[in-house]
């Protein structure tokens, strides 16, 4: 029974393989769906522009592209070559630009030189060596009756005025620069012994302490440019800060240079000196405007 | 020679050359049979419009891949089978019964009526046959494909594809009374 079905079924398997079978018949009479024409559309359409891109690139000749590469590989190199100048450049400017925007009120300040400027890591470790007389507040006002920053970034800083940092390449550059502005300097009369400051000679070795200039020049970027000019309206010269150093008659020419020298004497820990000299100051300019600090050094 | 009388593989060689005519020489030849694969497949127009537009984009796209190990209608139906095999993965749904499968039966007129009435129980008793039966019909019936090249398009045994066969037509005469 089941052998009869079995071969019955290969039997109509066969007839229906050889297309004798009715249902193929009836399956190919009523099956005649067709592609909706739409999406013929959207075929042709695309196997048409496929094709039409395709024979566009293909009969434009390879020649045509064989400057491509070379271009490309020039462009590269002259990007490449930009780049790297434009890095270079920013190296090298930017440090200077910071190093000048961030130290530059220190100068006026202090009088440090500029090669110590330069280094802000060296002014920001410095130990405050300057006696806590002053309060924070205090030293904080100081700086802004000292000098205007304008005048700091453009006057030439005199070396001999501030204590040399501990680096023996740096003290030679103070040397040097420093013989150079005795040099370019006419010759001066002695000092004074009682306005004498003191100061340490160029060449001396310098002592941690006397790296004072290091803790004003970073409280000088906030310093207020237009409170200073205020107090002290006047640029300056080169000439007055040099002699702030030097026991000179010339720093008492002017009120500024003046004021300068008694604060350099402050901050150096000559206090006696700086109270002297804020004395003799107080007689000759008794109703100009002090710094904070040396008012704290009036009232003594 | 004309464009009609060339093979399959040369057609589609030449429009790989780009040859836009040779294109629509063998796009007419084949695309009804496919689209009524399709359709039959997956009883549904949407998704059998959806599968022939990837299936010949496909092949649009790859025409320059094309070699003609196989005749060609072995090559776009292989396509087409794994797209519906990936269609049935893809929603996991049992393949039911579609009437839109089927011609409808109103528009036809009354002396043909029995045998329109006839021709949508096949349409629907195919519909209703497993995928596996219903698509080894289909291929037999749409493009008249032997047992090998059935068994190479759906990857599967010639023996296996005898059964689905044998299995296949038993039901439809039993569901047409042939039987």
């Amino acid at each position: 029974m089941g052998e009869n079905n079995h071969a019955s079924d290969d039997q109509a398997l066969d007839d229906y393989l050889n297309g004798d079978d009715a249902l193929s018949q009836l399956y190919a009479e009523q099956n005649k769906e067709k592609t909706p024409p739409e999406l013929d559309q959207v075929i042709r359409s695309a196997a048409t522009g496929k094709a039409g891109k395709r024979q566009k690139s293909d009969s434009s000749p390879r020649r045509s592209r064989a400057w491509f590469k070379p271009l490309a590989a020039v462009a590269t190199v002259v990007l490449g070559l930009a780049l790297t100048l434009d890095l270079l450049q920013d190296q090298a400017v930017v440090p200077v630009e910071k190093s000048v925007q961030y130290n530059a009120p220190a100068a006026s300040e202090n009088s440090v030189q500029p090669q110590i400027r330069e280094q802000p890591a060296v002014t920001a470790d410095a130990p405050k060596t300057r006696p806590s007389k002053a309060s924070d507040a205090d030293k904080a006002s100081r700086p802004e009756a000292i000098a205007p920053g304008s005048a700091a970034e453009s006057e030439p800083v005199v070396p001999d005025q501030v204590p040399e940092p501990a680096a023996p390449a740096r003290r030679e550059q103070a040397s040097k620069s420093t013989s150079q502005a005795q040099a370019q300097q006419p010759p001066q009369p002695a000092p004074a012994p009682e306005t004498q400051p003191s100061p340490q000679a160029p060449s001396e070795p310098v002592t941690p302490d006397q790296n004072n200039s290091a803790a004003p020049s970073a409280r000088a970027q906030d310093r207020d440019l237009s409170e200073r000019d205020l107090i002290l309206p006047d640029n300056p010269p080169a000439a007055a800060q040099q002699s702030a150093a030097k026991p000179e008659p010339e720093y008492r020419e002017s009120a500024q240079s003046w004021i300068r020298h008694i604060v350099f004497l402050a901050d150096t820990d000559q206090t006696a000196q700086a109270v002297s000299e804020l004395r003799g100051f107080r007689e000759k300019h008794p109703n100009a405007a002090i710094p904070a600090e040396l008012q704290d050094l009036e009232r003594r | 020679m004309p464009a009609a009388e060339l093979s399959d593989a040369v057609l589609m060689r030449r429009y790989a050359k780009g040859n836009t005519a040779a294109f629509e020489t063998l796009y007419s030849r084949h695309k009804d049979a496919l689209y009524r694969y399709l359709l039959r497949g997956c009883n549904s127009r949407d998704t059998a419009a959806e599968l022939f537009q990837d299936i010949w984009l496909k092949l649009i796209n790859t025409r320059g891949h094309y070699k003609a190990s196989a005749r060609f209608s072995t090559y776009l139906f292989t396509l087409a089978h794994n797209r519906l095999v990936d269609y049935y993965r893809r929603k996991r749904i049992t393949p039911v019964i579609s009437p839109e499968a089927s011609a409808p039966v109103e528009d036809q007129p009354d002396s043909r009526l029995a045998r329109v009435q006839q021709a949508g129980r096949l349409m629907a008793a195919i519909s209703a046959l497993p995928f596996d039966q219903r698509e080894a019909i289909l291929l037999k019936e749409e493009r008249d494909f032997s047992l090998d090249e059935i068994a190479q398009i759906t990857d599967a045994g010639r023996e296996t594809v005898k059964s689905r066969l044998r299995y296949a037509l038993a039901k439809l005469r039993e569901e047409l009374g042939h039987g």
